[in-house]
């Protein structure tokens, strides 16, 4: 094993206990998972992300704060020399807590702000979400947490970036983090909600202008993994930094990546499947036995350009990429290795005058972080493209084979 | 990767992926994709994973002559570089009325006294 390579960036699913029941939620989170860390276990997990040198954990959920030991932990996190930092919808978080989370040491708290109220409270099943998710960034600002916000972009709020935007600025966020809605857990069982390919034809042109906006704003606009891929705009988008020249590194999964699931369960990234990349449980081993030993925490160290298909294996930049984002692509198709979620690709295609459609093909399981499969056809670029109105884009197209744990649907 | 001189793009070889330009010794420009450089706290292009990450903030100072008191911090990071127990990151206890995490008061704000 590289040496080098170690759990830098940790993902903690806290608790999948949640206020919300979104209906992209790719955890399908509602109810607590059985089985579920308690704080005491929770602290010795904390001692081995510091023997790993974690440098940074983001709590999540669910809604992290619903687990009783939340701010205990925030603290044995800051303690150990970790910088705890926190995902959240933000519905609980009273100014109460947000100056007790402050107090705990959480460093930075990123609310998830799914376009605009009617969008938002629509996708978030819940009437009064987008209030609270700004109450939230607004209580968070005021104990002095720096805040930050995120944004899943389908085709329910995708025509809300820009004024969404300026929401944000005005309440004092100096990140912004976008990413597309991949199709799992309930994500999967609404095709209608999700992008297609050619739509990043116009998204990532969109998110370039505003990351370019947010410069002088003060506001650090970043493309989440499964944004992209490369095109102009790469540098402009992937640099954390005005004029910097970064790039789409692939997938860090298992290399400085990990996440850590509510009932101790360990894979290289919180998004991944946890049918085919669960590499161990924290009750059964330690953390270092299952990241260096375990086979699905290493599968993105060991492939190759042998291991992609499709237009990816012949793709210029197959090497660097790698098929972009694994969970996204293994959402789709069941395996990684070639995903048409790629900015680059689509450009390639429409030059062709042609497009990739993804058509849905097998429902999902019904369980945490499940998916459907999909397949591809190729249609000309001046198809037809009849978007279904708006609240029929939430509409289950798919019914799960297993009932879900909570719907509010 | 190389830099197309035309249109910005990365060129992993010699033909531009985006515009066809032919990249030739004269009119290439090399850069190099960062790396996650943790040991000594470098500069990263990582960003987390979808819907759970948060945009990196790098705080880790990318320009060292910057960094005067080598805490690793510099600019919007460290509001003190005399000093490199003082940076935004630096637990802060009431009452010593030192502002150690550069937030503006000593402690966390509704400690009581906390205005430095």
């Amino acid at each position: 094993m590289n040496e080098a390579l170690h759990p830098a960036y940790v993902v903690w699913e806290l608790t999948l206990a949640c206020d919300h029941a979104c209906r992209h939620c790719g955890s399908r989170a509602g109810g607590a998972r059985n089985g579920e860390l308690t704080t005491t276990e929770a602290l010795d997990v904390v001692s081995e992300l510091a023997e790993m040198q974690a440098r940074e954990v983001v709590l999540i959920g669910g809604e992290a704060y619903l687990h009783d030991g939340f701010l205990t932990i925030v603290a044995a996190l800051r303690d150990a020399g970790i910088r705890p930092t926190m995902t959240t919808g933000g519905l609980g978080i009273t100014p109460e807590l947000a100056r007790a989370m402050k107090s705990a040491g959480i460093q930075m708290v990123s609310v998830s702000v799914d376009g605009l109220e009617p969008q938002h409270d629509r996708i978030r099943a819940r009437t009064g979400s987008f209030l609270g998710a700004l109450s939230a960034l607004r209580s968070l600002r005021d104990a002095g947490i720096p805040i930050a916000s995120n944004i899943n972009v389908n085709r329910v709020n995708r025509g809300d970036l820009e004024e969404l935007y300026e929401v944000l600025l005005e309440v004092g966020i100096s990140a912004w983090q976008i990413q597309i809605t991949a199709p799992l857990g309930r994500a999967a069982d609404r095709p209608e909600m999700l992008l297609q390919p050619w739509d990043l034809l116009d998204l990532i042109p969109r998110v370039a202008a505003l990351k370019k906006r947010g410069y002088p704003d003060g506001v650090r606009i970043m493309p989440g993994n499964n944004l992209g891929y490369f095109g102009p705009e790469e540098a402009l988008l992937r640099s954390y930094h005005e004029g910097g020249r970064d790039h789409f590194q692939g997938c860090q999964a298992g290399k400085f990546v990990m996440g850590i699931e509510s009932h101790g369960a360990v894979k290289g990234c919180p998004s991944l499947q946890s049918a085919a990349y669960v590499g161990g449980s924290l009750r059964e081993k330690t953390l270092r036995e299952i990241w260096e030993e375990s086979d699905e925490l290493a599968f993105a160290r060991k492939r190759t350009v042998a291991d992609l298909h499709g237009f990816c294996r012949e793709c210029a930049y197959a090497e660097t990429c790698m098929g972009g984002c694994s969970f996204t692509a293994h959402a789709l198709f069941g395996r990684t290795g070639d995903n048409p979620y790629c900015y680059h690709r689509a450009r390639v295609h429409a030059k062709r005058g042609v497009r990739e459609r993804l058509v849905a093909r097998d429902a999902a399981d019904g369980r945490p972080f499940d998916h459907g499969l999909f397949e591809i056809r190729v249609e000309p670029s001046d198809a037809p493209d009849v978007v279904a109105p708006g609240r029929d884009l939430i509409r289950i197209g798919r019914k799960p084979k297993q009932p879900e744990r909570a719907t509010r649907d | 990767m190389k830099s197309c001189p035309s249109c910005e793009s990365f060129v992993p070889a010699t033909i531009c992926p985006e515009c066809g330009h032919v990249i030739t010794k004269s009119t290439a420009k090399r850069v190099f994709g960062r790396v996650l450089n943790v040991a000594v706290g470098g500069a990263t292009a990582i960003t987390l994973a979808a819907c759970y990450g948060l945009p990196y903030e790098d705080p880790f100072c990318s320009d060292p002559s910057a960094d005067l008191d080598g805490d690793g911090y510099c600019f919007e990071f460290d509001c003190d570089e005399s000093d490199p127990a003082i940076h935004r990151f630096a637990s802060d206890e009431a009452g010593d009325g030192v502002d150690t995490n550069c937030d503006g008061v000593d402690g966390y704000p509704g400690d009581a006294g906390t205005t430095p």
